[in-house]
């Protein structure tokens, strides 16, 4: 067990590698009442194509069977997880990203009996033809309720827009379609390939102890055998697929995303790179800027508009999304922006007041124990320490913010999705 | 932990509520002004979005957002939500502990000033709001109010809300209120923040743990300065029961439809029978264990979603779900099946127990942190507070029989249906 200390922040946490093979680390918040588990593997939606060392082909799985099974793990041949913790009156959940699966659960009381439940049902996967079948009308119905949400449908328009090969262009949950095709043989399949503990960390921040938590793990966890993991690399040209796709949708005005394909070389991005870029996004467009100003009296964007840097394994872009009359518009501003932006360089006091901000945002953070746990999983599944954000801030100079400018945002490769109103469609009956 | 906030009479309807949090990394501000619904309800809309976007120190929106990232990158949100039948005008910020600032600043005190000054001083020319700020905001406000049909559970939610109340304030129509948006001139704005600062009910949120001395003198300063005072008296309609049902259809194209059923709880006033209601909901549609998911969700495979969520301030029971068109009678004689079971008191033990226990531990971590509390103690910005602790007391002594009555005073006043277009493929179930 060892001990990973902030002196600035006066805060700390535990890092165990627990003898099960498992990643633990406890960050305890004494004072608080409450605490937050949340135990995470590293498998998402873009993990449709796998191979381990005694597999001589590649296994390809259904889109959307990571979700899939996010929801058949709480199922058991006895009561489901959620009739367990209701005995101890945790409040329990679960999401699936492009790259991870977690559970979580918070509490104010009885977390031992809830991390017990946690470690069990994870660990413990049942899986038949008609719990399988069961789950298809309840997931058909989430994935339909997301394709009426504008905001995600224009995101992963864009996503497919600029990704033509890489599976982050997939939606999360699949498709009717494709979940059909969800057998229980290929979720145990799934679930013996990434539900390994070497291929797994447990985060808790809260009212516990290092104690209370290793408690349960040596009780539960038993000792695994790592498995060796190979995710196919997916070959990306460097333009994106499509520089313009639209949609039609039940909405009020245009709503778009507007994308900036990264051209990478290596799978990951390091923390540094991450940072600078967001500090690159606020320089470009940030709420401070005179830019974004014009864009709002310009009646080109409303309170809507906001930008990411998205990135994962074998991916990475900077996306701006937002409301608009004419998005093209937008899209023609800011590239005009970048590329002025990329001759002129960020001046040396805004790149220290939008630091100080990062700063204070990043601060900030460490009161809320869910953020916490869920940034410890982030941060472990990145191979970095949780304080390392904090202190990269600190450590950033000008002239590396000016050339992650310059090197990450290729104008060249933006892609633009739409989402159109329909017609008058609204009537009564 | 200490959360019983200490109460500071300032003036007529004005007070500030000093919430002390231990070891936090942020102190939470807000500033909350409740006014009668039916007064200003447009100008009140735009004003909350003017005062949050400029003042006379900071008159624009660069200025401003220079003066937050100077103050370690305090968040700022201005907005208008219903209490009852009350508008609540919220500005709040979330800022860096002063404990924590590396150059020794008082951020609290800094951000408490910014408020205010946004509050009282806004950015004025020749005595008028500024025509182009707020041509500007009113464009922001309409946006935004039209966008809302973007999200289609909220949006449904509140074309049953309008039926229903349609002869309360509760219903003002969101058509009335976009065209009363558009229709704000400088005037009509300048006499509706007069009149806001005359008639409003004010109460100063400060949670941290800070050096509350400085705070309070300025609040004493700048708010027990206010002239000519006058609160407004603040009343919601509270109708306790309804004898026939109204049911409403409309069409959209989307592809999930949402059914929305709107229940009269009975109560005469917000405290009314409040803690046995608020178990009775739970129950009925609140966690994973409640009646609603696990059987029109688990056991029907119906929808993604069933809940149910008590309005406390309107006496209001609101069941919500988002489901294939062709699966609305199903849905709604199960929904009213369980709720029949409600009534008998055919729950089991242990079902009551998971729901007291859930909601017991939900209210026993809300004092972790000054978000938590901040959030918490603004729901009775209308009058009596109740401790979190107090809360969760009250809600672990409620009994089966309570619970009983509680569904036994409920009756159904609405049925709505947001249609949508999936009955051209029906047939998959």
């Amino acid at each position: 067990m060892r001990e990973v200390k902030n002196e600035r922040l006066s805060e700390s946490y535990f890092e165990i590698d627990h003898p099960s093979g498992l990643k633990i680390l406890v960050y305890p918040k004494p004072g608080y009442k409450s605490a937050y588990a949340v135990f995470g593997t590293r498998y998402g939606s873009i993990d449709t194509q796998f191979r381990l060392p005694e597999d001589k082909e590649f296994t390809t799985v259904p889109e959307g069977i990571a979700h899939f099974l996010e929801h058949k793990l709480f199922e058991s041949e006895e009561l489901d997880a959620f009739q367990r913790y209701a005995e101890t009156g945790a409040s329990a959940n679960a999401y699936t990203s492009f790259d991870k699966t977690c559970y979580l659960f918070s509490c104010t009381g009885n977390f031992k009996a809830s991390l017990e439940i946690l470690l069990d049902f994870v660990m413990h996967p049942y899986f038949t033809a008609a719990t399988v079948q069961k789950e298809q009308g309840i997931i058909g119905q989430e994935i339909r309720m997301c394709r009426d949400e504008p905001g995600w449908e224009a995101l992963f328009q864009l996503l497919r827009a600029m990704y033509k090969n890489h599976p982050v262009r997939i939606d999360i949950a699949g498709t009717e379609e494709s979940i059909s095709h969800i057998t229980a043989d290929l979720l145990y399949k799934c679930y013996h390939t990434f539900y390994n503990l070497s291929n797994m960390v447990l985060c808790v921040a809260g009212g516990v102890t290092a104690e209370d938590v290793l408690e349960v793990a040596d009780r539960l966890l038993p000792v695994q055998k790592p498995v060796k993991i190979e995710r196919k690399f997916h070959e990306e040209p460097r333009g994106v697929n499509a520089p313009y796709v639209e949609e039609t949708l039940a909405v009020a005005a245009p709503i778009f995303s507007l994308g900036f394909k990264e051209s990478i070389t290596t799978p990951e991005r390091t923390l540094r790179e991450i940072l600078l870029s967001r500090i690159v996004l606020e320089a470009v467009c940030g709420k401070t800027t005179p830019f974004y100003t014009e864009l709002l009296e310009a009646g080109l964007i409303n309170t809507s508009f906001d930008y990411e840097y998205f990135c994962g394994y074998g991916y990475a872009a900077t996306i701006f999304t937002g409301e608009s009359p004419d998005a093209k518009e937008v899209q023609n501003r800011l590239i005009a922006r970048i590329r002025d932006l990329q001759e002129t360089g960020i001046g040396e006091a805004d790149f220290e007041r939008i630091r100080k901000k990062l700063y204070g945002r990043a601060v900030m953070a460490f009161n809320d124990i869910d953020g916490i746990a869920n940034a410890m999983v982030a941060a472990h599944f990145c191979g970095e320490g949780l304080f390392d954000e904090v202190e990269t801030l600190g450590a950033l100079t000008l002239d590396e913010a000016n050339e992650r400018l310059r090197r990450s945002i290729d104008t060249t490769s933006a892609a633009l999705a739409v989402i159109l109103p329909k017609g008058d469609d609204v009537c009564n009956s | 932990m200490q959360t019983e906030p200490k109460i500071i009479r300032i003036g007529e309807k004005i007070r500030l509520l000093e919430v002390r949090s231990a070891r936090p990394k942020t102190t939470c501000i807000s500033l909350l002004l409740l006014t009668p619904m039916h007064q200003n309800p447009a100008e009140t809309t735009v004003l909350a979005s003017y005062l949050a976007h400029s003042c006379a120190r900071c008159p624009t929106l660069s200025k401003l957002n220079a003066r937050l990232e100077s103050l370690y990158g305090a968040l700022l949100s201005g907005e208008v939500s219903r209490l009852g039948e009350a508008y609540c005008l919220r500005l709040s910020v979330d800022c860096l502990a002063d404990a924590l600032a590396y150059d020794g600043q008082a951020v609290s005190r800094d951000a408490l000033e910014l408020l205010l000054d946004l509050l009282l001083e806004p950015k004025m020319q020749d005595g008028r709001f500024d025509e182009a700020q707020l041509r500007t905001e009113v464009r922001l406000c309409a946006e935004d109010l039209e966008s809302e049909q973007n999200d289609k559970r909220a949006w449904a939610l509140m074309r049953m809300l309008e039926v229903m109340c349609a002869d309360e304030p509760y219903g003002y129509p969101h058509e009335a209120l976009l065209s009363g948006v558009r229709a704000v001139t400088a005037e009509s704005m300048y006499r509706a923040w007069r009149e806001l600062l005359k008639t409003a009910h004010i109460t100063v949120q400060v949670t941290g743990d800070v050096d509350f001395a400085p705070l309070e003198a300025l609040v004493r300063t700048r708010l027990g300065a206010l002239a000519d005072r006058a609160p407004a008296e603040l009343s919601t309609v509270f109708v306790e029961r309804c004898d026939d049902v109204t049911e409403l259809t409309e069409e959209q194209d989307v592809s999930q439809s949402k059914l929305v059923l709107g229940f009269r709880t009975g109560s005469v006033n917000r405290d009314d029978d409040f803690y046995a209601r608020r178990v009775m909901a739970d129950l009925f549609g609140g966690g994973p264990y409640s009646r609603l998911f696990m059987h029109v969700r688990e056991k029907l495979s119906l929808c993604y979603y069933c809940s149910a969520r008590l309005q406390r301030q309107k006496g209001l029971l609101v069941v919500q779900s988002g489901i294939e068109r062709k699966n609305r009678d199903v849905a709604f004689r199960e929904i009213l099946r369980q709720l029949k079971v409600m009534q008998a008191g055919e729950f089991s033990d242990e079902e009551l127990t998971a729901s007291k226990k859930a909601l017991c531990d939900a209210f026993a971590g809300v004092g972790d942190t000054p978000e938590g509390l901040d959030v918490y103690y603004a729901q009775f910005a209308d009058g009596d507070i109740t401790t979190p602790e107090a809360l969760a007391a009250g809600l672990a002594a409620v009994t089966r029989e309570d619970v009983v009555r509680a569904a036994n005073a409920l009756t159904l006043d609405t049925v709505y249906l947001l249609a949508g277009n999936d009955e051209e493929d029906a047939e998959h179930a």
